[in-house]
């Protein structure tokens, strides 16, 4: 079976769909505002007149291609060009600004092969046994995980706690806008249709992200004159890839459980796998670029070729099933082969003079937002956003923890009040799984403190 | 002078081009027709529209140019399509939110803001219970809910949604009541919460619980179609068991009020012979969902009934509001 799978794979129109799929995966990633499924329903009527092995290899390649796409905007431009990515450009845009783009991008490449090959046998050997388990979490757990992805608070905010909790609380409050999916009552939308389906998170990112910084760069540039950047660091040292190595694994672990679970997805996944990530490294500044685990949701790809992902998938269709396993270890390889390709290429991007750079981000930020949902109300609540990361940025408060209110806000509210509606309170203090969640945040917030107080300790000794 | 001698002939042309114009109009359509879908893209009913569209451009002989707009529950496309001029290149589909956005006061227009073209597809609600659960029919299952009024508890959408619309009409008919969890993410999560064991049962249609149905996880108690779906001819409907409650989600495609007949009548075709395409019927048949080929007319009086019908049962939930 596996060899038949093998030979299915391994024949060089497949191995071209695979690395074609992925390349194109990469345009549409690195592009703001298209995201992973807006390719893959692009490519959608093409895949069709393939047979389905071929097709589901094709989009699995873009899919992986976009999920890592995301990286180079999120590294280069400021603007996580796909929801995972957002993590990526937490410390991938620092490194950039220090003129290691190359490093970066390189640095994402090995992470996101890693993670992904990874994530890939992992759900070799434990999909079936994982997906049984995802059907433990109910809305109670979902709660406290979202609490748990909270917990990332510590590690987004940077120096100060206070303003960090001051962030996710205006994330969370502009989470609620929206229709009220259990009271029918629409609430901040002041009449409005667009507002009815709730603040998208993905202009608001692009603005917070992308046009904040287009913002204070031309009121740098207009102080101190035009700078050029360095670049340096185009590739990986030894020690570069032995630190990921030792982040990506603990990372990636999380990131696959996390990522199987329905509802909860890639974006949460690797929210939560970089928290890890940045406690378990030694320098969390510099290092943490997180160990995607792509490989979880890729499952969900299959939906669109109607093959519904479940337990049953593994015993009707063994063979497409090693196909696809074996398609996406290709697809990882593909992703290093490009990504090695570009990081020596793509960081002169930034050697364009700003006067050009800055328009020309800036209009890549009205056509992302305004891509997702062709609306033009998108591209406010971008430019809006956009303004206010500037000052918010200005008081010191990350744009990462708004970010982070937003996507775990609803999370956190529908599934409590879920509870609630079905059996009251109580499960999210006494189930099992809650219990371990529960503990797993103590720890997540408590270490770093603890870690601090030792720290202040030695210094005064 | 010869400045001016251009311009004339300029002139001429361009009167030419306008009186020539409506004979082009008769070869409808001679050139690329818009597609609008209230929802994102990847949703259900854009990849059932990407499949559909897909083959119908074959027999219209052009691109159907598909455009995403989600936004309430398709109020945002409604309101676009019914506002596009009326000449058949802009159209867009609906669901079974057509019939209830006007009664929650949501927008003030309906199914007769439009010329519908064709009914294309039908996902009725069903009813599904963990493969170990106590009850084995739906009769035990609704004398059980009698006994215990609000305690048995059954996954739902939110509020309004066609759903739990459904669940509610069981409820109204045989007077009875759950305990309904709403459900934010849609009817999707339904299946995987009683599989869970989080919720006694779940109202989602058969495409959405699948996966976990073909997996063995789940048991249906029935479906609410008047007939027995095709990709599941062992699941007996509602009506079999002797209750008398019918609740479809339908997608119609819609084209603005006044697009000249023939234009429909072409649409209807086109859209009809997709219906029957090898892979619109391969595709549908796999992922649960029934086909089907309304014309105008069987629509327009489907959607007449269904406005009565979800009117009424707002009303009875308390959710009836007149749009502003």
């Amino acid at each position: 079976m596996l060899l038949a799978a093998l030979e299915t794979v391994f024949t060089l129109k497949m191995i071209a769909l695979i690395f074609g799929g992925s390349a194109l995966g990469i345009i549409v990633g690195a592009l703001p505002g298209l995201s992973a499924t807006m390719g893959m329903a692009l490519m959608l009527p093409v895949t069709f007149y393939m047979p389905p092995s071929e097709g589901i290899l094709m989009l699995l390649g873009l899919y992986t291609g976009a999920v890592f796409g995301g990286a180079y905007s999120a590294i280069l431009l400021n603007i996580p060009g796909a929801p995972p990515s957002v993590m990526t450009s937490l410390d991938g845009y620092p490194m950039s600004q220090r003129g290691e783009a190359g490093r970066a991008i390189s640095l994402a490449t090995v992470g996101s092969t890693l993670g992904g090959i990874a994530g890939i046998i992992a759900l070799i050997i434990i999909a079936p046994i994982l997906a049984r388990f995802a059907l433990r979490f109910g809305p109670a757990e979902y709660t406290v995980l979202a609490v748990f992805g909270l917990s990332a608070i510590v590690a987004v905010s940077g120096k100060s706690l206070a303003r960090g909790f001051a962030g996710v609380s205006l994330g969370v409050l502009l989470s609620t806008v929206g229709m009220d999916h259990f009271t029918n009552i629409s609430r901040f939308t002041f009449g409005s249709i667009e507002l009815m389906s709730g603040i998208n998170f993905i202009p608001v990112v692009i603005g917070l992200f992308g046009l904040a910084e287009v913002i204070s760069q031309i009121l740098e540039t207009a102080k101190e004159g035009v700078i050029y950047k360095t670049i340096k660091h185009l590739f990986l040292s030894r020690s570069d890839f032995l630190k990921v190595l030792k982040g990506f694994l603990p990372a990636s672990f999380i990131g696959i459980v996390i990522g199987v679970l329905p509802g909860a997805g890639g974006t949460i996944a690797s929210i939560i796998s970089y928290n890890q990530a940045v406690q378990s490294s030694k320098e969390p500044e510099k290092l943490g670029v997180p160990g995607s685990s792509p490989a979880a949701i890729l499952l969900g790809a299959l939906l669109i070729h109607n093959l519904r992902p479940g337990p049953i998938l593994f015993t009707t269709q063994p063979m497409l099933i090693n196909t696809i396993f074996i398609g996406l270890m290709v697809a990882q390889f593909s992703l290093l082969l490009w990504g090695f390709a570009t990081a020596k290429i793509a960081p002169w991007i930034l050697a364009v003079r700003r006067e050009v750079m800055l328009p020309a981000i800036a209009l890549l930020c009205v056509v992302g937002s305004f891509a997702l949902k062709n609306s033009f109300f998108d591209v406010g609540i971008m430019l809006v956003s956009g303004i206010a990361g500037f000052f918010l940025n200005k008081l010191g408060v990350k744009p990462g923890t708004v970010i982070l209110g937003l996507i775990l806000g609803p999370m956190f509210e529908n599934n409590l009040r879920s509870t609630i509606e079905i059996s009251g309170i109580a499960p999210v203090f006494t189930s099992p799984i809650c219990i371990v969640l529960w503990i797993l945040t103590a720890i997540m917030i408590l270490y770093p403190i603890c870690r601090m107080l030792r720290l202040k300790k030695c210094e005064s000794e | 002078m010869k400045f001016r001698k251009l311009t004339v002939l300029f002139a001429v042309l361009c009167i030419a081009a306008l009186l020539s114009a409506p004979t082009t109009a008769n070869a409808y359509p001679d050139r690329p027709i818009t597609y609008i879908i209230g929802w994102a893209t990847g949703g259900g009913s854009d990849l059932v529209s990407r499949v559909l569209c897909a083959e119908a451009e074959k027999h219209l002989g052009q691109p159907i140019v598909i455009v995403n707009r989600p936004g309430g529950s398709g109020a945002k496309a409604y309101v676009e399509i019914s506002q596009a001029r009326p000449d058949g290149y802009t159209i867009g589909n609906t669901t079974g939110t057509i019939s209830t956005h006007k009664f929650m006061g949501v927008i003030p227009i309906g199914h007769e803001a439009f010329e519908v073209v064709i009914t294309f597809n039908s996902d009725p609600g069903a009813l599904w219970v963990k493969k170990d659960a106590p009850w084995k029919t739906l009769e035990e299952f609704v004398e059980d809910a009698r006994k215990r009024p609000e305690e048995i508890v059954v996954a739902a959408s939110n509020p309004g949604s066609i759903t739990r619309l459904g669940l509610q009409l069981l409820e109204v008919k045989e007077d009875i009541k759950f305990r309904i969890a709403s459900q934010a993410g849609g009817e999707s999560a339904g299946p995987g919460l009683v599989a869970g064991g989080h919720v006694d049962a779940c109202q989602a249609a058969p495409v959405t619980a699948k996966s976990l149905y073909d997996a063995g996880e789940i048991r249906p108690l029935g479906v609410q179609s008047e007939v027995r779906v095709d990709a599941f001819p062992e699941i007996p409907t509602f009506m079999e068991q002797g209750y008398d409650v019918v609740m479809h989600n339908t997608r119609q495609i819609l084209a603005p009020k006044g697009t000249p007949k023939e234009v429909v009548d072409k649409l209807y075709q086109a859209f009809k012979a997709a219906t029957k395409s090898e892979t619109f019927v391969k595709f549908m048949n796999e992922s649960g969902s029934m086909i089907l080929d309304w014309d105008q007319q069987k629509s327009t009086e489907f959607l007449t009934a269904q406005d009565e019908q979800f009117k009424e049962l707002l009303q009875q939930v308390g959710l009836y509001k007149e749009a502003k």
